[in-house]
């Protein structure tokens, strides 16, 4: 029997009364790979958001892991969920060691230093996102590609139990999408942590998740695996785009091809 | 790591060296002591044989007049420095300083009214001066969160601390043409000096600026995180709203003891960290008490500049601390931008 990792019950938000999210219900299984998509501006972002308490919603509408996000410390939500932003801000002057390193402050107290073990996860987080060797380089040197790979390290020294990404790829070579696809994919699988990902590309919802939520206009559209998620009527209602599924020779999975 | 035993070296070679310049510099001066003396005068409390062979005028000098002025400047220094230093993080820009709340121009209302309305208040061996431009800048710091709304971003705070700047600032001069009688004791003050030195400054001012640096330095992994963005400071397991108010109180109520207890000195709360930034990194575990010791010895350097250069007449301290720090702080920009080429 599965454990439910995410509960959100009918979740109503908006920015200064505009409505944003309108009655978001939706569960999702831990240890699952999860994947959101829909078109810019459907309220993807808000939702991430506010399940990481990022912005605040009311009592019991957000459950994590059983309990009321409104009543779990900022500590407390850190060590259970990480974060990869959209958008990540840089600061001059910090090396990605020290910025993957971050990563580990939920666990320490105030003037604590990293112990060997805390290094061991900070050094292992670097390796398995292939960045290691840059381990030294000033963050605001770093390609954009190998800055969103830092902050999946730093996500990944958080041991989250549950892993948010906001379009974890939007900044990698084809090489890198799939590797850092295949790395949550596996780490989901190997450590059991739930991963969250609102992901742009179809194809990849449909290789990497075990289950796709559609949201367009701050409503969930469609739910369920990607096969019944992604069909040429569902994106021909939502985007306005004429697609067919196809057979990906590689994997046996559906593919989309769009008629352009 | 040994990276740390790094920081750990530098600290203390620069306490040592902070040390050694209080030794020397307290031998300068109208009259000058020699170096043996001025132990003698310092040992004497524990060792009472060894005062016995000193002049009388030499221990009245050294303990009354040059000690406590060192050692305020050397305090003063090290808050401006450390308030600088979190003033740059949580505003995240390097042009922040001590007084970007308006607690210099609070302050300096203040003083400017105590002064025109000949307030005669004192408290704990504080005379008018130093309480009303510790209340102003205080008070106006407190105004200035109000009204950028509670500190809600914090780029509406730095906008309200400016607008509260200027619109003090008119005031203050307001008041200084209205009342020129007053004028140049307003001036001087604003100029800043450690002439009015005493022990019962360093007793206040003290013990809030190096307790308030201390504490701040207890945090200074929160303040790392806050320097990447609220939502990734949240993410990353830190209050941000609350951490934030925390160091803005710390760091002013630092600031104003600062000002309080020794006028407004520019620069040092903006070059200090700023350099240190330059030369070690952003990280606030080593920032800091490196910023907090390079800070004392920069402004008790000044000071003695200040108080030597003229002599008998002195020079304003806050002159100096511009007058050598810009410079120096141009060649430093100057060589990095060759550094990075
Ligand atoms: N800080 C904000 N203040 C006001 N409105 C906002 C704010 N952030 C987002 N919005 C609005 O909320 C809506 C949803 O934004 P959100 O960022 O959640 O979209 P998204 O689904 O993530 O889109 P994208 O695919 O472009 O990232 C948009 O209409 C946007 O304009
Ligand atoms: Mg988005």
């Amino acid at each position: 029997m599965k454990k439910e990792a995410v509960r959100i019950h009918n979740l109503t938000w908006g920015y200064n009364g505009r409505n944003i999210l309108d009655s978001i219900t939706l569960t999702i299984t831990g240890g699952s790979f999860t994947g959101i998509i829909g078109p810019n501006g459907a309220g993807k972002t808000t939702l991430i958001k506010l399940l990481l308490k990022l912005l605040s919603s009311e009592k019991e509408k957000i459950i994590i892991q059983s309990e009321d996000i409104v009543s779990l410390s900022r500590k407390e939500l850190a060590r259970k969920m990480s974060y990869v932003p959209q958008t990540p801000g840089v600061d001059l002057g910090f090396t990605v060691e020290q910025i993957v390193a971050m990563g580990r402050n939920p666990y320490l107290k105030y003037f604590e230093q990293e112990s060997a073990s805390d290094r061991a996860v900070i050094r292992q987080a670097m390796e398995e996102t292939q960045i290691f060797h840059l381990k030294d380089n000033d963050i605001s040197r770093v390609s954009g590609g190998e800055l969103q790979r830092v902050i999946i390290a730093r996500a990944l020294a958080q041991e989250p139990d549950i892993l948010a990404l906001d379009e974890p790829t939007s900044h990698l070579d084809i090489n890198h999408q799939i590797r850092i696809l295949s790395l949550i994919r596996s780490l989901s699988t190997r450590k059991k942590i739930t991963v969250i990902a609102i992901l742009h590309d179809f194809n990849h919802a449909i290789e990497y998740c075990d289950n796709l939520f559609l949201m367009n206009n701050g409503r969930i559209e469609a739910y369920g695996n990607p096969e019944k998620v992604i069909t040429p009527e569902i994106i021909k209602k939502i985007y306005n785009l004429n697609v067919k599924m196809e057979k990906n020779p590689f994997t046996g999975k559906p593919y989309m091809v769009m008629s352009i | 790591m040994s990276l740390s035993r790094h920081r750990k070296i530098i600290f203390a070679l620069l306490l040592i060296s902070l040390s050694g310049i209080m030794l020397i510099v307290s031998t300068v001066g109208s009259v000058s002591i020699p170096v043996s003396d001025v132990f003698k005068v310092l040992i004497s409390p524990i060792i009472p044989s060894q005062g016995e062979s000193l002049k009388n005028s030499f221990k009245i000098i050294i303990l009354l007049v040059r000690l406590p002025r060192i050692i305020l400047s050397v305090i003063t220094g090290m808050g401006l420095a450390v308030s600088g230093a979190v003033f740059q993080g949580i505003f995240r820009n390097p042009m922040a300083n001590p007084y970007i709340l308006g607690v210099s121009s609070g302050a300096a209302f203040g003083v400017a009214l105590g002064m025109t309305l000949q307030l005669q208040i004192s408290f704990l061996g504080l005379g008018a001066v130093p309480l009303s431009a510790f209340f102003g800048g205080m008070l106006t710091a407190l105004v200035v969160y109000f009204i950028s709304g509670n500190g809600r971003s914090i780029f509406s705070l730095l906008l309200s601390g400016i607008a509260m700047g200027f619109f003090l600032s008119a005031l203050m001069s307001l008041i200084m043409y209205l009342n020129r009688d007053q004028l140049e004791n307003i001036v001087y003050w604003s100029m800043g000096s450690f002439n009015a030195a005493s022990w019962i400054k360093i007793l206040i001012s003290g013990p809030v600026i190096l307790l308030g640096s201390a504490v701040i330095m207890i945090f200074s992994k929160d303040l790392n995180i806050l320097i990447l963005g609220d939502d990734t400071a949240m993410s990353l397991g830190v209050a941000v709203r609350a951490k934030r108010l925390f160091f803005l109180i710390i760091s002013t109520i630092i600031t104003a003891s600062a000002v309080s207890a020794s006028g407004v000195i520019g620069f040092v709360g903006l070059i200090i960290p700023h350099t240190l930034r330059i030369l070690t990194g952003p990280d606030h575990r080593t920032l800091l008490p490196l910023s907090m010791i390079s800070g004392g010895i920069f402004l008790l350097l000044s000071d003695t500049i200040a108080r030597t250069l003229l002599s008998p007449t002195e020079v304003p301290v806050g002159i100096i601390t511009s007058l050598f720090g810009a410079p120096f702080f141009i060649y430093l920009l100057h060589k990095r931008r060759k550094a990075l080429v």
